[in-house]
């Protein structure tokens, strides 16, 4: 048996850590950047295809009484657009495509990442940083094109005395810089964890069996059962939790004042 | 952000055993960054036109067609629901004339069978007086007859007790007699 005791070489499948390495499968240079086609790209390609063929064949039928694969795509576009809706309100609904596309683009990678062998996009910084970046430009964009300076009346609060302001405006300011390092920083977090306490108990269950430990084996064989299932819900609460954030913070684009 | 740091840390020990080298967490690992970066605006723009263009008008398309296939069938059906009260009052008006009608039918039929029957019992009447009438002049021409036959009855009688009497009287007298006998009784 290849153990990960001293003096044995370590086997790949007992580092928790393993499976968020990143490997190059088509080197490609361009411009002095390394932009390889990797491991993280191709079941970004995965995901997002499977997302796309889904509900691309949902929508393509177009039927007046829908079958299972229409409903879904139907009652997708109803979650979002009424989340969308009510969040954002009315006029929030020209970002529709955006925050579907967030929410789909986010879930796909989840749920791909929860099978074995497949690798979780949506667990590295650069990812979610990236998009939650994306998600506050357009914020400040729209905010600005819409609003104008009024837009910064959102770090002002109405009905504020003077002194207070003087607070009140830079924990505004400051609690507003947050949120693209807390929505990056929340859905790498939640996927990053997950995914080492599901592989740190399968290590653990191999580990005891490995060392005769078999019936002890069982106990984190079992709680990988809830903890999996657990880790499916997170991976669409925090699809839903990046949408839904999205869509407060645009409803602040929208309409700046408090 | 500790407890990732600490996880990286072990990770980086644990994970690269025999190499010596303290490779950084992959997840923060920034030799890759360009290349996430830019497969990821490549897949999620792409995602995003596909999505937008071509998925999410369909899918309204068909939400909304549904929507106003419903909202005209309700439409069909309360135009229909009209339709069908109306056809209901009708027949409940046409029921009711043709009660009126069966009403004034039947009224007009006994007044007049009545009329009838007052007019039949009239003649009856009429007849049965003049029968009674005739049957009357009948009666008291026979009891006039019977008045004269008895008249003569009388005189016969009175002749022959006076000619049993041997009393001698004319027939004339007997008649004047006797007429006078009845003529007392009245």
């Amino acid at each position: 048996m290849n153990l990960p005791f001293p003096g044995f070489p370590p086997m790949v499948a007992t580092d928790p850590i393993h499976q968020f390495k990143i490997f190059s499968l088509l080197e490609w240079n361009a411009a002095g950047y390394n932009l390889s086609f990797t491991n993280s790209s191709f079941w970004m390609m995965v995901s997002t295809g499977l997302v796309l063929t889904i509900l691309g064949l949902a929508a393509s039928r177009g039927g007046l009484i829908p079958n299972r694969l229409q409903s879904l795509g139907e009652l997708s576009y109803g979650f979002i657009a009424d989340m969308v809706r009510s969040t954002a309100g009315e006029e929030g609904l020209r970002f529709f495509p955006f925050v579907f596309t967030l929410f789909f683009f986010i879930l796909g990678a989840n749920i791909v990442g929860m099978f074995p062998y497949a690798f979780t996009t949506t667990s590295h910084i650069a990812v979610t940083g990236a998009l939650a970046v994306v998600v506050i430009l357009i914020v400040i964009g729209y905010g600005i094109y819409k609003n104008g300076l009024g837009f910064f009346g959102l770090f002002a609060p109405h009905g504020v005395p003077l002194p207070v302001m003087f607070f009140l405006v830079p924990i505004e300011i400051i609690s507003f810089l947050a949120r693209p390092i807390t929505l990056g920083m929340r859905l790498f977090a939640n996927m990053l964890a997950g995914h080492i306490m599901l592989k740190l108990l399968a290590i653990f269950v191999v580990m005891l069996a490995g060392a005769g430990l078999a019936w002890a084996a069982w106990v984190p064989y079992v709680l990988l059962i809830p903890i999996t299932a657990l880790e499916f819900l997170v991976a669409f609460l925090q699809a839903y939790v990046f949408a839904l954030l999205t869509c407060v913070y645009l409803k602040d684009a929208i309409h700046p004042s408090h | 952000m500790s407890l990732l740091a600490f996880l990286a840390e072990t990770a980086a020990h644990g994970g690269e055993h025999g190499e010596g080298v303290k490779a950084p967490f992959p997840a923060f690992d920034p030799t890759w960054f360009a290349s996430q970066l830019f497969w990821l605006a490549i897949f999620f723009l792409g995602l995003y036109f596909a999505l937008a263009r071509f998925v999410l008008p369909k899918l309204s398309d068909t939400l909304e067609k549904r929507a106003n296939r419903i909202a005209a069938d309700l439409d069909e059906a309360a135009r229909l629901n009209n339709q069908s009260v109306e056809a209901q009052k009708a027949l409940e008006l046409r029921l009711a004339q043709a009660r009126a009608k069966a009403r004034e039918t039947g009224d007009k039929a006994r007044e007049k069978t009545e009329a009838e029957l007052a007019t039949e019992t009239a003649r009856v009447d009429a007849d049965l007086a003049r029968k009674l009438e005739t049957a009357e002049a009948r009666i008291s021409k026979l009891r006039a007859d019977a008045m004269k036959n008895v008249e003569q009855i009388a005189v016969d009688t009175a002749e022959a007790m006076t000619a049993r009497l041997g009393v001698k009287a004319s027939k004339a007298d007997v008649k004047k007699a006797v007429a006078a006998a009845l003529e007392k009784r009245g």
